[in-house]
């Protein structure tokens, strides 16, 4: 592990690396026994930046999660998180900091406004001249769509509201960083709308930076500026939504109607094949349609891509082991 | 209307024990869009068509027809095989 620990007493002390980054994870890592769950994780993200963790099961979204939160001690790395170093960050470094945790958090005998205002009532003293805390309890309530139910116990509430009240408790001290992992897990659509549009409003109007995982595929390219594609320990692509489809070469669907009858096309030039169709048909071309590979499709391609270049690896290698 | 195209991707799919999702893979098509060339929703592309063919190692016929296929254990099938 080439991690140079010599320096990192002085990691809280030191500036960000840039004017705005709030995160700054360099060759993160994590070992459980003999396991590595983390092999070298590294991103940085702006102010204001909302971005997506992506990965199969046990690719460590979590664990990566926990450590930028200081929940967990990590094995190597270093991660700096408004400037402070999770590992000895204080109550002040906390307070600017929102988590919304996978599972849900017990309240359920406090009614949802009671419960708001007493955890708020622990960020007064973090308020600043530029960032008033806590939330307004009523404001806060109106954002994540509770107003209705506001004088309900929490255990009254279904599972969907549950997570809104998750949500919740995660913003109600204005974070200025906040992790959100499977924010949206039993969500209904019209829930999943409005929790989007409070995750814009957060990014886009309080500056806030954030990071969230999810397994909604659809969801990340909503949200995110920048998707992180974690495996195997690493994070194995990284970028927009456009720019991670631009690195596979997945097919594209054309799909238009002639004469009434309806046809379809597969093609990597879809733009050549379709000057060509109207070259040919001109004007009895309606209905066209070019659907390009989706999210899910670059993400299954770009983690298969992965899962079969680590296969090649350890075959050279027991071939190595064999040949020697 | 008139041309229809009439085809058995379905049954070819069954038989290899090929999926909808392995098809479309295959094909670089959308998962759904097999479900409406099986229904004869869309009609493929030639191209395509071979490219069907092709996958599952049949001529472009034994796939593809503008007449209806015969059903299976109909005699008239039988007929066309070894005409009388």
């Amino acid at each position: 592990m080439a991690v140079t620990a010599g320096a990192d007493a002085l990691t809280a002390a030191e500036p960000p690396a840039g004017e705005g980054v709030t995160l700054d994870v360099r060759d993160l890592r994590m070992r459980y026994g003999t396991n590595d769950v983390l092999d070298g994780v590294s991103f940085t993200a702006q102010r204001g930046e909302v971005l997506a963790l992506l990965g199969p099961n046990g690719a460590g979204k979590t664990t990566t999660i926990e450590i930028l939160e200081g929940f967990r001690m990590r094995s190597g790395g270093q991660v700096a998180v408004l400037g402070a170093d999770p590992a000895t960050g204080d109550e002040r470094w906390r307070a600017r900091l929102g988590v919304v945790l996978q599972s849900w958090r017990d309240h359920s005998r406090w009614q949802v406004r009671e419960l708001l205002a007493h955890l708020g009532s622990f960020y007064a003293p973090y308020s600043t001249e530029r960032i008033r805390r806590p939330w307004d309890v009523d404001e806060l309530i109106e954002a994540v769509g509770l107003t209705v139910h506001a004088g309900k116990k929490v255990g009254q509430l279904s599972g969907g509201q549950r997570r809104r009240v998750d949500v919740a408790i995660g913003i109600v001290g204005r974070p200025e960083v906040l992790f959100l992992d499977e924010p949206t897990a039993g969500f209904d659509p019209a829930a999943r709308r409005e929790f989007h549009d409070l995750v814009h409003r957060l990014a886009d109007l309080d500056d806030t930076t954030i990071l969230l995982t999810t397994h909604d595929l659809d969801e990340a390219e909503k949200l995110a500026d920048r998707i992180l594609i974690l495996a195997g320990g690493r994070i194995i692509a990284s970028g927009s939504a456009d720019e991670l489809s631009r690195r596979i070469s997945i097919d594209a669907e054309v799909r238009w109607s002639r004469d009434g009858q309806r046809f379809v096309h597969s093609t990597s030039t879809a733009t050549a094949f379709v000057r060509e169709l109207f070259a040919q048909h001109g004007e009895d071309i309606a209905d066209l349609e070019v659907r390009r590979a989706s999210l899910e499709d670059t993400y299954m391609a770009l983690v298969r891509e992965f899962e079969s270049g680590r296969a090649d690896r350890a075959a050279r290698a027991f071939e190595e082991v064999a040949a020697g | 209307m008139s041309e229809v195209v009439y085809n058995r991707i379905a049954m070819l799919r069954a038989e290899r024990g090929v999926t909808r999702r392995q098809l479309a893979e295959a094909l670089g098509v959308h998962y759904q869009t097999i479900g409406y060339l099986e229904r004869g929703e869309f009609s493929p592309s030639l191209h395509l068509a071979l490219r069907i063919a092709r996958h599952f190692e049949v001529p472009v016929e034994v796939v593809f027809s503008a007449e209806p296929f015969p059903r299976l254990g109909d005699p008239a099938a039988t007929s066309i095989v070894r005409p009388a």
